[in-house]
């Protein structure tokens, strides 16, 4: 991953200038401040209502799982505990880390105390997503959520003859999804290159081995134990209901940053970064999904990536509000807005895995 | 004035949620239980559920019902509150934090108790409308019965002296009566026969707080006189002067609560007159930072007990820096919120969006923000 800091860069030329740049961020500037002042109520009660639909899908899921009897009420039980989980990762835990709610002065929903339901301990994804991913976005080298430091998604990337099997690294990245974020940040790729002690690593293993020990147990233990003779049946629920939470927010995930148009950018060419410029990385590095607002809600309204990117401490449910003014200075500046339906972009991400499995060339170096 | 946060230190022992942040490196059970049980576990769950039923219940926190509004002048409002059971009760002169979700906000105030212990378990606060707006100006517009807000446990260190002096003298400067009218109740539930002399002091007629109430207590307790004294009316009245009306000043314990410069005023006349042991006052407000030194603004880092300046063109995460304060930081772009600390007092500019925070508790961004007053910060 490191080597390719000196190679050509992906990033298509931009037509934008400094001054170009300039404008794009005062006007970018200019929705933050509008939206941020109009800030209240309504945010309140919405992420208020999100906490409640997933605590109470979660406590009729485990009931259903726990109590209830044949396979139709398990199964039911399972979309429940699923829909609980995949509201509580995504809408809840996700946007409230981010901070996007701490102007509200709650304790329960606050980014300095908030501990969302999954193995990846909290100071771990601060570090990993927020401060990293968030800047760095799509840089190679820096952002290390670009491939999650196991898939080539470009052709800059180095290949290896293990690359050829990555669409299986990636199944079974998407399977365990909740695990690779989990030891993300512990950066096992630096111990295995010698350049993390045996002693870090146990450090940095910390919050991951206790949190990921306290999720096991209630997962696969304490909820098991609490339906006695019923064991296997809650077992089983909450391991299928893990399952369909990882496939879906790998999915999500992926198609923000991986599909088909989103760039790719260097080291070299982000050195010097003015505010327009980061701005401008975030949209080009960005892909939206359409969809209606159930989809939004279950996606944490990362179906609106460009604009988080954009304003990651927005509160989510207002991507949607601005997305058409975003839209439409993009295509005053001639950026690409990368927005398509979820097949359509899911489909262009796996074909770039496919596609990057194999020994693509990467381009004569033009720009250099 | 009456409601302007109190600064005394033990304020900010209140806990922030800093303090719940989980410490891996030596998980407590009780920590490790609560994650367990997610979301059986969850306080916040449990206190919306139980809120559904009785507004009053709380697993984790006090919340108290307005039974009663009361009108005492035209810009002051007291409240009657039916606290709910967790409530240890106060002691009069003590003060309690009040918290409302103004548009989404919760915000917060401190609010001197103006009624001493009851049976009923009662209690009254009384607030002056600021002209700020904020807590008080949403409570006058909207405070009426039924209407359930979340209080603190009872703290402060005004209080009536031990056993009570056989002699008492409290001045009150404006809605500053509230915590001294909380203790003449006390005084007067006990039929204290205590020598008591209060001086009342206010600017309009139309701000003469409590009169009748003061009056019925003057009948309930022998000993005391009291002395309003309206500044519109009869000119301001000189600390010394007031020091000088008193002849036995030097017997007596003075309990002292009012606007800043009264109390300064009075302050400096008794340590004049080497009586600052026989003085107790009470703050509404902080004290004023010492104007005039020409080097910037101060800020005041809570935690570290360091006061730092704030460096013109420079962030205040990057001023903290270039005093030796490390306080922690991610992205240093407004993005992570890492550096995020809670901002007591002051105002602050954020450089990102513009807006300024001039409330108490707002959130600040320390790598994107700049200080437009003097501030405290809890770094």
């Amino acid at each position: 991953m490191n080597g390719t800091a000196t190679r050509p860069t992906t990033c298509r030329a931009t037509a934008l200038g400094p001054v170009e740049r300039e404008c794009l961020a005062e006007e970018l500037d200019a929705i933050r401040t509008e939206v941020t002042a109009s800030l209240g109520e309504r945010d309140a009660k919405h992420i208020r209502r999100m906490v409640d639909r997933a605590q109470a899908s979660a406590i009729a899921g485990r009931g259903l799982l726990m109590f209830g009897w044949g396979p139709i009420s398990w199964i039911l039980g399972v979309i429940a505990l699923a829909h609980a989980k995949i509201l509580e990762n995504m809408e809840i835990g996700h946007n409230v880390m981010h901070g996007q709610y701490d102007w509200m002065n709650d304790d329960s929903l606050s980014s300095q105390s908030y501990d969302w339901d999954i193995v990846c301990a909290r100071e771990h994804w601060l570090n990993s997503h927020n401060v990293e991913h968030h800047n760095h976005t799509n840089i190679l080298g820096k952002d290390h959520d670009y491939g999650y430091g196991m898939l080539r998604l470009t052709r800059e990337q180095r290949w290896h003859p293990a690359t050829l099997l990555q669409p299986l690294w990636y199944l079974l990245l998407a399977i365990l999804f909740q695990w690779g974020v989990a030891i993300h940040d512990i950066k096992l790729g630096r111990f295995f290159k010698g350049r993390m002690s045996r002693a870090e690593l146990k450090q940095r293993s910390r919050p991951f081995v206790s949190k990921a020990v306290r999720q096991l147990f209630k997962d696969y233990v304490l909820f098991p134990a609490l339906a006695f003779w019923q064991w296997p049946r809650v077992l089983l629920g909450n391991l299928c209901a893990n399952l369909i939470r990882n496939l879906w927010t790998n999915a999500i995930i992926f198609c923000g940053h991986f599909t088909e148009h989103a760039q790719t950018f260097n080291r070299d060419a982000t050195r010097n970064e003015t505010r327009g410029g980061w701005y401008l990385r975030q949209i080009q590095g960005s892909s939206n999904l359409e969809g209606g607002k159930w989809f939004h809600t279950l996606s944490g309204h990362l179906s609106h990536q460009i604009e988080h990117h954009l304003f990651p401490d927005m509160p989510a449910p207002r991507y949607p509000e601005i997305a058409p003014r975003v839209r439409e200075i993009c295509k005053r500046y001639g950026i690409h807005y990368n927005s398509a339906g979820f097949w359509r972009q899911y489909g262009s991400v796996l074909k770039r895995i496919a596609v990057h499995a194999w020994p693509t060339r990467a381009p004569r170096a033009e720009a250099a | 004035m009456l409601s302007v946060t109190h600064y005394s230190e033990h304020l900010f022992t209140q806990s922030t949620p800093m303090t719940s942040i989980p410490n891996h490196a030596n998980p407590p059970f009780r920590h490790w239980l609560r994650d367990a049980l997610h979301p059986l576990s969850d306080a916040g769950a449990w206190n919306r559920l139980l809120g559904r039923v009785n507004p009053l219940w709380s697993v984790t926190g006090i919340r108290a019902k307005v039974v009663d509004r009361v009108t005492e002048s035209a810009d002051t409002i007291s409240l009657w509150l039916k606290p709910s059971r967790r409530w240890r009760g106060h002691a009069p002169g003590q003060h309690l934090m009040l918290g409302v979700e103004i548009n989404g906000v919760l915000r917060r105030r401190v609010f001197s108790v103006s009624s001493a212990a009851r049976p009923d378990r009662l209690l009254r606060i009384t607030l002056q409308r600021q002209a700020e707006g904020g807590v008080t100006g949403w409570l006058h517009e909207h405070a009426k019965k039924g209407l359930v807000v979340e209080i603190s446990e009872a703290s402060g260190k005004f209080l009536l002296p031990g056993p009570v002096p056989d002699r008492l003298l409290m001045i009150a400067g404006g809605s500053g009566i509230t915590p001294l009218l909380a203790m003449l109740h006390r005084l007067a539930d006990d039929a204290c026969s205590t020598d008591i002399v209060l001086f009342q002091l206010y600017r309009h007629r139309a701000q003469h707080l409590f009169a009748g109430e003061l009056a019925d207590l003057s009948r309930r307790l022998p000993g005391l006189s009291i002395h309003a004294h309206c500044s519109a009316e009869h000119g301001r009245l000189i600390a010394n002067d007031l020091a000088s009306s008193v002849p036995d000043l030097g017997r007596r314990q003075t309990l002292l609560c009012g606007p800043a410069p009264l109390m300064e005023d009075i302050a400096a006349v008794w340590a004049e007159r080497g009586l600052e042991e026989h003085l107790q006052t009470e703050r509404f407000a902080a004290p004023r930072p010492t104007a005039g030194t020409g080097t910037g603004t101060q800020v005041h880092a809570l935690g570290s007990e360091q006061v730092f300046t704030q460096v013109a063109g420079r962030s205040l995460l990057e001023s903290a820096e270039a005093a030796g304060l490390q306080p922690k930081f991610g992205c240093r772009a407004g993005l992570c919120r890492t550096c995020l600390c809670q901002k007591r007092s002051g105002r602050v500019r954020n450089l990102l969006t513009g807006l300024v925070s001039s409330q108490p508790d707002e959130w600040v961004q320390l790598c994107i923000s700049v200080a437009e007053s003097d501030l405290e910060l809890s770094i």
